[in-house]
């Protein structure tokens, strides 16, 4: 074999490390063979070190800096520190702000806190209010369904008025949201609005304990006959915003 | 010739097949046939009550079975049963019953309007029906349960009104289901699409003649609304049951009737009877005026 170079011919075998060198030279251009021409021709610009770069910038170093955020919160979140906490808070009230959590987790109703089933029986004179036990926080959102309301006769010699009027009232924080007639279902939703209401007389910041469900006069006065009321009552993880509400009904 | 033979073989094979029994208030005809519309046959068992010589009564399971809402629930079977043993009214008399309409949130509680002796003891259900669901028509086709059997306070006169349209104190005794199958003089109330739309089931129907007679329908066998309600609009003279009127109460294992006469111990039932119902009808012979 003669070399170009010199003229003169070389009978010495190749050393491991130049045929190692010429093995990965024909995988690269085996590898090379298989990518879309873009990216060929890139390579043959001679601009792979800079394509390496984008790619680093633009796919592998935003991860990275989430996943170091989220290491390094979380490290501040264990030090037992005033200065360290403040910071934490601060961190985190950007990242909320900045990334509208709340505002795109408030598009749904998926974040369901948690969710109780209303299954009350009211009596005129026996039972003419029940109340259930609930935690609903200050602004919290929730919403009060009602499947079913029945008025039915307890005895023989009982009958049931048949106007339209209501039959019992719910009411929640001592503020009254609802009053429902016989067969009727609803949906009473507590947002903005009944928030924006219900704090212009209450300024406590405990949270409402209990949904009340009470008879009518009407019924009241009725010697007979029973109400049975099912429905749910859907608490949810949104805490809606403590700034200025429009009240649009 | 061979068509006169088949016709002839199928008369003796109908004739075989139905029963009829009879007293002077009521008849029988048991395993009645109609077609269910994919190529079947479905038989039914059919009861005609005189309105002149019977009395008809729509009762709350519960009360006339000598227990109070909530303290006990009774099958048809169980009110029957109940009936024969015990009730002063019924222990010694022949009478038939009938399962009444459908429950609510409890098996013996009622869903929708039930009226016993002019006492209300379930107020009317206004639930909406369902786009495309099975009655048709302005006033039938408006509520779920849309229909009443309802004794008019004014003439005692037997109808079935429109839930829809129904007025506080029309009715001596009311019981509201549905959907009301035959309307408007034997008009077939039931959209041609039901037997897409809905599964099939056993059931109970409660029909009114021109004839003044109640006609109490008890299917054995899973059948469409649509067939149903087309076999019986149709004349008696073409083979139908002459329903001017006809309204769907509770069906499948609710479903059955109930006849007993003191000259046999034990009750005579017609279909499944066994689940729980808030009411019932109770037919009896019709007191002589003194």
């Amino acid at each position: 074999m003669t070399t170009p170079e010199t003229g003169s011919q070389n009978t010495n075998p190749p050393t491991p490390a130049v045929a190692h060198l010429g093995l990965l030279k024909q995988v690269r251009e085996v590898v090379i063979g298989f990518l879309p021409r873009q990216l060929k021709d890139v390579l043959d610009k001679g601009l792979f070190k800079a394509f390496l770069l984008l790619i680093f910038v633009a796919v592998l170093l935003p991860p990275l800096l989430a996943f170091l955020a989220a290491f390094w919160l979380k490290q501040l979140g264990t030090l037992d520190n005033g200065f360290a906490k403040a910071l934490r808070a601060g961190v985190l009230q950007m990242i909320q702000e900045g990334f509208s959590v709340e505002e795109v987790a408030s598009r749904s109703n998926a974040r369901l806190d948690y969710f109780q089933p209303i299954d009350v029986t009211l009596a005129p004179k026996l039972a003419p209010s029940k109340d259930l036990r609930i935690s609903i926080q200050q602004r919290q959102k929730a919403a009060i369904d009602f499947s079913s309301v029945r008025f039915i006769a307890t005895d023989p010699s009982c009958t049931l008025p048949e106007s339209d009027g209501d039959l019992f009232s719910v009411s929640l924080g001592g503020k009254t949201v609802a009053a429902l007639k016989e067969n009727e279902t609803s949906s009473i939703s507590i947002g903005p609005n009944w928030w924006a209401d219900y704090l212009k007389d209450h300024d406590s910041d405990d949270p409402l304990q209990h949904v009340s469900f009470r008879v009518t006069e009407q019924v009241r006065a009725m010697t007979c006959g029973q109400i049975h009321i099912d429905g749910s009552i859907r608490v949810f993880k949104d805490i809606l915003q403590a700034s200025p509400v429009t009240l649009t009904k | 010739m061979k068509s006169y033979i088949n016709a002839l073989t199928s008369l003796l094979v109908a004739l075989a097949a139905t029963s009829a029994f009879a007293s002077p208030w009521w008849s029988l005809q048991e395993s009645l046939v109609f077609p269910s519309g994919d190529g079947r046959q479905i038989r039914a068992d059919v009861l005609t009550v005189d309105l002149k010589a019977a009395n008809v009564r729509i009762v709350s399971v519960p009360f006339e079975g000598g227990a109070g809402v909530s303290s006990s629930e009774m099958s048809l079977r169980a009110f029957a049963a109940a009936l024969a043993a015990s009730h002063p009214r019924y222990r010694s008399k022949e009478w038939i019953a009938l399962n009444g309409a459908f429950s609510s949130f409890r098996a013996d509680v009622p869903l929708g309007l039930l009226v016993v002796d002019g006492k209300v003891y379930s107020t009317l259900s206004r639930e909406k029906a369902k786009p495309g669901w099975a009655s048709v028509g302005i006033e039938f086709g408006q509520l779920r349960w849309s229909g009443i059997l309802c004794q008019l306070k004014s003439t005692k006169a037997w109808d079935i009104v429109a839930a829809a349209i129904y007025q506080p104190g029309l009715c001596q005794q009311a019981l509201q289901g549905g959907p009301v199958t035959v309307a408007s003089d034997s008009i077939v109330a039931v959209a041609l699409n039901e037997p897409r739309m809905e599964k099939a089931y056993k059931r109970t129907m409660v029909c009114l003649t021109h004839e003044n007679t109640m006609r109490l329908i008890v299917v054995t066998q899973e059948a469409h609304l649509l067939p149903l309600a087309q076999w019986s609009s149709r004349a008696v003279s073409a083979g139908g049951l002459g329903c001017r009127v006809a309204l769907n109460l509770s069906g499948d294992t609710s479903s059955g009737m109930v006849i007993r006469s003191p000259a046999n111990a034990a009750p005579r039932y017609l279909g499944e009877g066994s689940f729980p119902i808030p009411s019932a009808l109770v037919v009896e012979a019709r007191l002589p005026s003194p």
